[in-house]
């Protein structure tokens, strides 16, 4: 028999409860790393954000669908979890507190809760605190410095020096291994695949959403930028631009993809485009969210045209026609 | 969720958090490995020709805060983790310009190895090949700090708000403390009288057995007291004598220590004491010349008859004597000429004090004033400088003589 699940997971063999918390493990590498670059704020950072995305899910899920058949929603701690990542470490607990609500009431449970928001709520969380603190999201500390400073936490503005980076002769580690300025857990190239093994391992990961986003990024990657080519310069963006992340996780979200293969792999191309459109000729700060958001708000259009045609009854269907 | 789930999640975690901490901490190693070894590539390239070294590393110490003029400073080791010396980078400013000068100083920080200028700009002042080549012959391995020699020899200036004793005859006068005090010195103070006034005075005393100067001592940190180093104080005492003139005047308490000279906490009524009998010497013009003979005299009967009947040094009681009778001091001769010693003649580089502390004769380790700050009679060695050009010479003793105050404090506060 089947069991009862949350949206987008009913027809899913394996609980929706433990595909996030796998999820959440893949995204460990990152936050670990994360954390030795930059200090225990962002522990602190991830704790507040998936509490608030947490609590707030089912809090409100309870009182708006009591028909749901559950109210604790894993995937509140996976959006809870990427957003922590997706700031600076610098960043204010208020205000990732309050983009967690944000991502919560507005994104998520407005639209119907677990399964039928439109937006990728970490994602959208994200945009929220660009418009809201621009200030805080792009002053981004180098790695190790301000490791103790807590203040932060409060005050949200990091101190000039600990901006800086430090010149290190060893550049090609220092792109793989995340040492860069930048968001607190999108740096590191090889971290992040050791997300993307995880969850390849675990049949969590669905190819053609993040392959069209790649092959756009790479493909694209030449013309954009003709003038100024250089195969160190492409990794360093693909590592601070926050590329790997949303390749790797934000395109693997259920909720928020087209139904079709196809349709996902047209879906990962526009958002490879677009970001290298904002790159190149647009603001570079929005680059990572808003390609995600703007291909989620048109997601519904490929899944009327590209919807899987059905060929035949699924065997369950026999089993209850017998 | 299953107990199977919990088991595979938790083998998964650990091998997760294994693998991104073993990665990150070998970039980590990796990283500051290589940033290190390149760090020392240039540090050797910049600092090789001052002093080559196997490692150089840079002094984050807190005595930086006191010396402003100090840019920065490596200590350099060898192979073996030896330290082997100091690269002290100054820059300072004085009334003829900029200077930018970079100088390697021994381990003890005794001797200057090497220097060399840097020009930053046009304001910084300039030393042609030939002029750095002369200076560094005669500043390489030369004991710090250094004066150029004109500045000792010049007359020495002194205030004139005191009016001078009575009865002083010009000369240079001296005086010796019959026995060695508690801690195994024996003071002595000598003054130089110039038309009929103290012009310099210095105290200073001598460790019988290893006849190292207290002032040296001091400065090394063998000798330690509260408050400054003992040769600073001692030197505050001696520059305030020259300025009051009557050692009265020093408003000594009754437990020898003074309140009205700055930085000085110690005992001083040795040195009261001392310059009274100088004092007593000049009235009677018993010169130095003639106080040392009569004394190296006294010293070598007394050591004879030691050596004769160790038994009759000692007193009735069994005691040792503690006094040797001063010898009568001769009547002032007008006609003799009591004026000092000639100085060395300029092409020669003079040193002040061998390691035994013996200092050499005449005036040349009279504190008259102060070089850079710096007592004379700290200054170890003086040089000629460059030929006919004495600002820019002193110029750049003035960067050797701020990273050797530099290294002077260091060297005390690492004990």
């Amino acid at each position: 028999m089947k069991r009862k699940q949350l949206a987008p997971h009913i027809h899913a063999d394996q609980p929706a409860a433990e595909r996030y918390v796998y999820v959440l493990l893949a995204l460990l590498p990152a936050f670990l790393g994360a954390i030795f670059y930059y200090g225990i704020r962002v522990l602190i950072l991830a704790a507040a954000s998936m509490f608030v995305f947490f609590m707030s899910d089912y809090m409100i899920s309870s009182k708006l669908y009591p028909e749901m058949p559950f109210h604790v929603d894993y995937s509140s701690l996976v959006s809870g979890f990427m957003l922590a990542l997706m700031v600076p470490s610098s960043t204010s607990v208020w205000a990732v507190i309050l983009a967690a609500l944000f991502g919560s009431v507005l994104v998520k449970q407005a639209f119907g809760g677990a399964g039928a928001n439109i937006f990728n709520p970490a994602f959208a969380s994200r945009a929220f605190l660009e418009f809201a603190f621009p200030t805080q999201m792009v002053a981004a500390e180098a790695p190790f410095k301000g490791i103790w400073n807590l203040t932060t936490l409060l005050t949200g503005k990091p101190s000039a020096e600990s901006m800086i980076q430090p010149v290190t002769s060893t550049k090609w580690l220092d792109i793989f291994s995340g040492r860069l300025v930048g968001m607190a857990g999108v740096t590191s190239i090889v971290l992040l695949a050791f997300g993307f093994l995880i969850l390849m391992e675990r049949k969590l990961f669905r190819f053609e959403a993040p392959l069209g986003y790649f092959l756009a990024i790479v493909f694209g990657y030449v013309p954009f930028y003709w003038d100024s080519l250089h195969f160190s310069l492409f990794f360093t963006w693909l590592s601070v631009g926050g590329i790997l992340l949303v390749g790797i996780f934000a395109l693997n979200d259920c909720t928020t993809m087209p139904l079709d293969p196809k349709g996902r792999f047209v879906f990962g191309l526009g958002a490879g485009l677009l970001t290298l459109i904002l790159y190149r000729f647009g603001n570079s700060n929005y680059a990572m969210i808003f390609p995600v958001l703007m291909m989620n708000m048109i997601t519904p259009i490929f899944d009327r045209y590209l919807r899987p045609r059905v060929f035949s009854k699924t065997a369950w269907h026999r089993e209850v026609e017998k | 969720m299953t107990r199977s789930f919990f088991k595979g999640l938790t083998i998964r975690a650990v091998i997760c958090v294994i693998l991104s901490m073993t990665f990150l901490f070998s970039c980590l190693w990796y990283t500051r490995s290589v940033n290190r070894s390149k760090e020392q590539d240039a540090y050797r390239k910049e600092y090789g020709t001052l002093l080559l070294a196997s490692k150089y590393r840079s002094l984050n110490t807190d005595v930086l805060k006191n010396h402003k003029d100090i840019k920065s400073v490596f200590s350099a080791y060898d192979e073996t983790g030896k330290l082997i010396g100091y690269i002290v980078d100054v820059e300072t400013e004085v009334s003829s310009g900029k200077i930018h000068a970079q100088m390697s100083i021994s381990e003890n920080g005794e001797n200057l190895m090497n220097i060399r200028v840097v020009s930053d700009g046009p304001e910084y002042l300039t030393y042609s090949e030939e002029e750095m080549e002369e200076l560094r012959l005669q500043l390489k391995g030369a004991r710090i700090p250094v004066a150029v020699r004109q500045d000792i020899a010049s007359d020495t200036p002194y205030q004139v708000d005191y009016d001078p004793l009575l009865g002083l005859h010009d000369g240079t006068y001296y005086a010796r403390s019959k026995k060695a005090a508690q801690d195994g010195y024996v003071d002595y103070c000598e003054i130089v009288v110039k038309g009929g006034r103290i012009v310099s005075c210095s105290w200073d005393a001598e460790d019988e057995t290893t006849h190292k100067t207290r002032s040296e001592d001091s400065i090394s940190g063998d000798f330690k007291i509260s408050g400054n180093i003992w040769a600073d104080q001692a030197y505050r005492v001696a520059k305030h004598m020259v300025l009051v003139q009557d050692p009265v005047k020093l408003a000594m308490k009754s437990d020898g220590k003074t309140e009205i000279i700055e930085g000085v906490t110690m005992d001083i009524s040795m040195f009261v004491s001392l310059i009274d009998e100088c004092i007593a010497n000049s009235r009677n013009s018993y010169s130095k010349e003639q106080y040392m003979h009569d004394h190296s005299d006294q010293k070598d009967s007394e050591d004879d008859e030691k050596e004769k009947d160790p038994d009759e040094t000692v007193n009735d009681n069994g005691n040792e004597n503690e006094e040797l009778t001063p010898t009568p001091a001769p009547q002032a001769d007008p006609s003799k000429d009591l004026s000092p010693t000639p100085t060395k003649a300029p092409s020669q580089i003079g040193v002040i004090g061998g390691e035994d502390g013996v200092v050499s004769d005449g005036d040349e380790n009279i504190l008259s004033d102060s070089v850079d700050g710096i007592p004379m009679n700290e200054i170890r060695t003086r040089i000629d400088g460059l030929s006919g050009d004495r600002t820019r010479s002193a110029t750049l003793l003035t960067a050797v003589n701020q990273a050797y105050k530099f290294i002077r404090e260091y060297l005390n506060w690492v004990g």
